[in-house]
């Protein structure tokens, strides 16, 4: 990793077309502005790993599947609109 | 029955998914790409993707029967990569996590799979409006 000392205001360039600026410091808080190209994807580190995580856990392997297919069905039964228990009436 | 067709509305079906996607670069930590889709029996709404090659299991909904006004924002270079023109070409799957039981069922509504369902070419895609939506949006209530 390369680590490297700015001061406010003072920007790095990433592959000339990437420029990464300081912009404010409040303690342990620091303010980046950003400048890419649109096709530059750029996220907070965290979101990448909660929405990785979130599919780890959402993952059914073999007989999970069907384990979860009971409470599957009372969740489905839920999306029908309310006008269809009436018909039952 | 007319209860049969009052749930024609809400109720999403494969009929307009390919019957296999290719999800390029995997649904992270997991690299697998090919991914069958059927419906899961029983239970429309809800699909259910499977891998080719393994067992992997993700029941998926199309997000707009959880949030009709969802508005999710896809990039330029996402759109390219997968071939999408327009929206009649794309189609939406958010991934459900059902491991602390159905009634805490969650919705990945921040990073849906992006399908082209003429191609089956698919990604998953953090949204560029991610943080106005939930990674963990309760189903029900």
């Amino acid at each position: 990793m390369l680590v490297l000392t700015r001061k406010i205001g003072q920007a790095l360039v990433i592959n000339k077309d990437i420029v990464v600026t300081v912009v404010r410091i409040e303690g342990d808080h620091v303010r980046i502005g950003i400048q890419a190209p649109k096709s530059v994807s750029i996220l907070r580190q965290e979101l990448l790993e909660e929405v990785k995580a979130e599919t780890q856990q959402a993952l059914a392997k073999g007989d999970q599947a069907a384990a979860r297919l009971d409470g599957l069905k009372r969740l489905a039964a839920k999306f029908k609109p309310p006008s269809s228990d009436s018909s039952e009436a | 029955m007319t209860a049969m067709e009052e749930t024609v509305e809400t109720v999403d079906t494969v009929a307009d998914l390919p019957r296999e996607i290719v999800i390029l670069g995997g649904l992270e930590p997991f690299p697998h790409e090919r991914y069958r889709v059927s419906e899961e029996p029983d239970a429309p709404p809800f699909l259910r993707i499977q891998t080719v090659d393994d067992d992997l299991v993700f029941h998926v909904l199309d997000p707009f029967l959880v949030l009709d006004n969802y508005e999710p924002a896809i990039g330029d270079e996402d759109d390219r990569l997968l071939g999408l023109t327009g929206v009649a070409d794309t189609r939406l799957l958010v991934i459900v996590n059902l491991s602390k039981g159905a009634s805490q069922a969650t919705v990945n509504l921040a990073a849906p799979i992006v399908v082209n369902r003429k191609t089956g070419r698919a990604k998953q895609v953090i949204l560029q409006n991610a943080t106005q939506y939930s990674v963990r949006h309760k189903l029900f209530g």
